[in-house]
């Protein structure tokens, strides 16, 4: 009971701002709702809208249910994307657990710090969707925002026991467990734009969420998707119990090695960041060449219909190549733009766990300025997304090509460049968070993104000022692959990721590094 | 230059650290010269790790200065850390990162490290340099920090409770390093509460308690720790 006390007091932060994340999201999709659609006519006008767009939003949203109801549409625009969020913080915690010094019998009260936080969260997103929901005159149905907010703990819990059996079957758990959520997740999506993928779907508990849609009128709570998600947990936890107590925690080497890495990338400053994470680096851009050659096939597949009309209809190429380019911006530079935000939190979250776990002191025990240190981490982000960027466009250029698509490359280019510039604007914020108040940094890098992504898709729909709303790096990025570079965005975008990054210097230049206190705080079950 | 060789290598004006609540440390008038040994003893919470941390910069002070070699420990500490070998009192926690990994990031960092001089460190504490860092021991992850901050030769070592979890054999094989660095010219700044190594070690003692220097470098070495 203690123990788990503790690791509640030490993730306090991540349970806050999941909690309002959650809150938030609900509650100003909800909002939005009612302001695009205020009257009868207009909900079913805009359902028609949701209904025939579904397709093009198939890889990230399931198809809407209700859609004429706020409720419908909460479910679809804040649930959905509810269960990807917690499913990263699953990963985020059992790899926290797993590669710290925690000793394994810990596990049972992990597990259970991490059930009431996500508890926590579910009830801020619950109390977000019954007030957007009721905002608007709609009736709140009581059960269903329960069957949601039960659905949405379940799988978070299922997830993490996945995560935490399959991060202690590896040397690399982060890499793997990431790979492995990833990879249920897209087979998931996938498998409503592939029609091969469904028979393998009911391996991912992504599967077992989406049959629920209990929130809107009339909808649906699944008792076999619950029941499976309930049997994924109580199976993973105590498989991963078992495992925990089999494990042998110290490898001894038959024979010794007195050298020392001989990498010629850690001499150099970016290339030496980049060589410590090589496993990791490796398996983002496998992940980042399959996603682009994948989504590339699945807008291809998408405009299936239209490759049947003949040929000679006047129009007909210039409209088959405008689709596949929008569908393509919908498929691949969407879903690519919030993998490089997961990307840009994953390196925030490291910068933040280097203050606790001493390796920031080591570095700055060396002659190496804080300065450098800020400007070679956000260096590292950037040339990461750099190639993971021309990576995954060089896949959906070669997969178009070999479909039989055409691409304009210029666009292409301009697309990496944008996934670039964004990886760099959330990196900047995140590095301004960590060098500010790192406990907390990729919680608030989190709520940075989270707050820019309903900028871009409510700002408007609330009557936000232009000026918020043109500060949101996803507005800032948007359609590069319809209309190119605004110069304009560019620039302010650049300018966005230089005031970030000399922020994050001062504040880094006035900071204390190496508090035993803070140490405590952040790993409250380390070993003594 | 003659300045500079001049220069104590450990010299502190009125440092003071105020966390609040009298802890801390407060006034600290220290001094300590080129190949001189000294140590700083005292209770758990006495200060001795606030005190290193203020000397490597990564803690500002409160009031007050500290210099090394001359240099200013805030402004200069770039250049500061050239000269110093700085060992935690807190092991750091690099994950699955392979211990020659570890060694040679940090020797990339730092540079001009000798990759024959890490070889000998590593075959003299038996550190497997093969292992990741989470399947070493606490013995091992203190071996580690032992050869990052011996492995350049310093002109200064700063060690804070550098024997907590060795063995016996490593214990001696760490007095044995210590006192090869400071017969070799270089000044040891040793914290810990374990006495007698700061008797076979140092040359003098200073003690802390609550933050203040109660026993100064100039008189006989004590036999026992006072009460915190």
């Amino acid at each position: 009971m203690t123990r788990t006390a503790a690791v509640l007091r030490g993730g306090a932060w991540d349970v806050a701002g999941f909690a309002v994340a959650g809150f938030a999201l609900a509650l100003l999709e909800a909002l939005a709702y009612h302001r695009i659609a205020p009257t009868g006519a207009d909900r079913a006008a805009f359902a028609y809208y949701l209904t025939s767009q579904a397709p093009l939003a198939a890889v990230l949203f399931p198809p809407p249910v209700r859609p004429d109801t706020a409720a419908g549409y909460v479910q679809m625009m804040a649930f959905a994307p509810l269960a990807v969020l917690f499913a990263s913080w699953a990963v985020a915690s059992a790899v926290s657990f797993i590669t710290s010094r925690a000793r394994p019998r810990d596990f049972i009260g992990r597990l259970a710090a991490f059930a009431i936080s996500v508890l926590i969260a579910t009830v801020a997103a619950c109390a977000g969707a019954a007030l957007g929901i009721a905002s608007g005159g709609e009736p709140v149905n009581v059960a269903g925002v329960i069957g949601a907010g039960v659905m949405l703990v379940v799988f978070a819990i299922a997830c993490y026991a996945i995560c935490i059996l399959v991060a202690q079957l590896t040397p690399e758990p982060a890499i793997v467990t990431t790979g492995v959520m990833l990879a249920l997740f897209f087979l998931n999506s996938l498998s409503r734009v592939f029609a091969q993928l469904s028979y393998a779907r009911w391996i991912s508990p992504f599967r077992y969420f989406d049959l629920s849609a209990p929130l809107p009128p009339g909808g649906r709570f699944d008792l076999g998707g619950f029941a499976m998600l309930i049997a994924i947990a109580v199976a993973g936890s105590a498989l991963a119990v078992l495992r925990s107590r089999t494990e042998v925690t110290t490898r001894i080497n038959a024979s010794k090695t007195f050298e020392s890495s001989s990498a010629r990338l850690l001499d150099i400053p970016v290339g030496r960041d980049l060589y410590l994470r090589r496993r990791a680096f490796a398996a983002w851009s496998l992940a980042a060449v399959v996603l682009g050659a994948f989504l590339a096939a699945a807008a291809r597949s998408s405009i299936q219909p239209l490759l049947l009309l003949p040929p000679q209809l006047p129009g007909i190429h210039q409209l088959i190549a405008g689709m596949y380019t929008l569908l393509l911006g919908r498929m691949w530079f969407d879903v690519t733009l919030l993998l490089f935000a997961a990307l840009a939190i994953v390196f925030v979250s490291r910068w933040s766990a280097e203050v606790s776990d001493g390796r920031l002191a080591t570095v700055l025990s060396a002659p190496y300025s804080r300065a450098t240190v800020v400007v070679e981490r956000v260096a590292a982000l950037s040339t990461a997304t750099a190639v993971l960027a021309a990576m995954s466009g060089l896949a959906v250029l070669l997969t178009s090509r070999g479909a039989g698509m055409s691409v304009d490359v210029l666009r292409l280019v301009d697309a990496c460049l944008m996934l670039l510039m964004f990886a760099t604007v959330v990196g900047a914020a995140g590095s301004l968070f960590a060098a500010w108040v790192p406990q907390a940094a990729t919680a608030l890098t989190g709520v940075f993104v989270l707050a820019g992504y309903l900028d871009d898709q409510v700002g408007g729909s609330l009557g936000w000022p232009g000026w918020l709303q043109s500060l949101s790096p996803f507005n800032l990025v948007r359609e590069p692959l319809l209309v190119g570079i605004d110069g304009r965005r560019l620039a302010l975008m650049v300018a966005l990721a230089v005031v970030g990054l000399a922020s994050s210097i001062l504040l880094m230049q006035r900071r204390d590094v190496g508090l035993a206190d803070l140490r405590k705080v952040a790993n409250p079950v380390q070993r003594r | 230059m003659l300045v500079e060789m001049a220069a104590p290598a450990i010299r502190t004006s009125a440092l003071t650290k105020d966390y609040g609540a009298g802890r801390g440390v407060f006034g600290l008038e220290l001094q300590v010269d080129q190949h001189q040994a000294i140590g700083l003893l005292g209770a758990d919470g006495a200060g001795k790790t606030t005190t290193l941390q203020l000397l490597m910069g990564l803690i500002r002070p409160t009031r007050g200065s500290a210099y090394i070699f001359g240099l200013d420990c805030v402004r200069e500490a770039v250049e500061v850390k050239r000269r110093v070998g700085y060992m935690p009192a807190e092991t750091p926690d690099f994950g699955c990162t392979p211990g020659g990994d570890i060694v040679a990031y940090v020797a990339g960092l730092r540079g001009g490290v000798n990759g024959a001089d890490v070889h000998d460190l590593a075959e003299r504490l038996h550190l497997d340099l093969g292992l990741p860092h989470r399947d070493y021991a606490d013995g091992d992850r203190q071996k580690l920090s032992i050869l990052l901050a011996f492995m350049h030769h310093p002109d200064l070592l700063i060690l804070d409770d550098p024997s907590r979890h060795l063995d016996a054999d490593a214990g001696r094989e760490l007095r044995s390093l210590i006192a090869e660095c400071r017969d070799g010219g270089a000044a040891v700044f040793l914290a810990t509460d374990v006495v007698t190594l700061a008797e076979e070690l140092c040359d003098s003692v200073a003690i802390l308690r609550r933050g203040r220097l109660v026993r100064d470098l100039d008189e006989p070495r004590p036999r026992a720790l006072p009460p915190p």
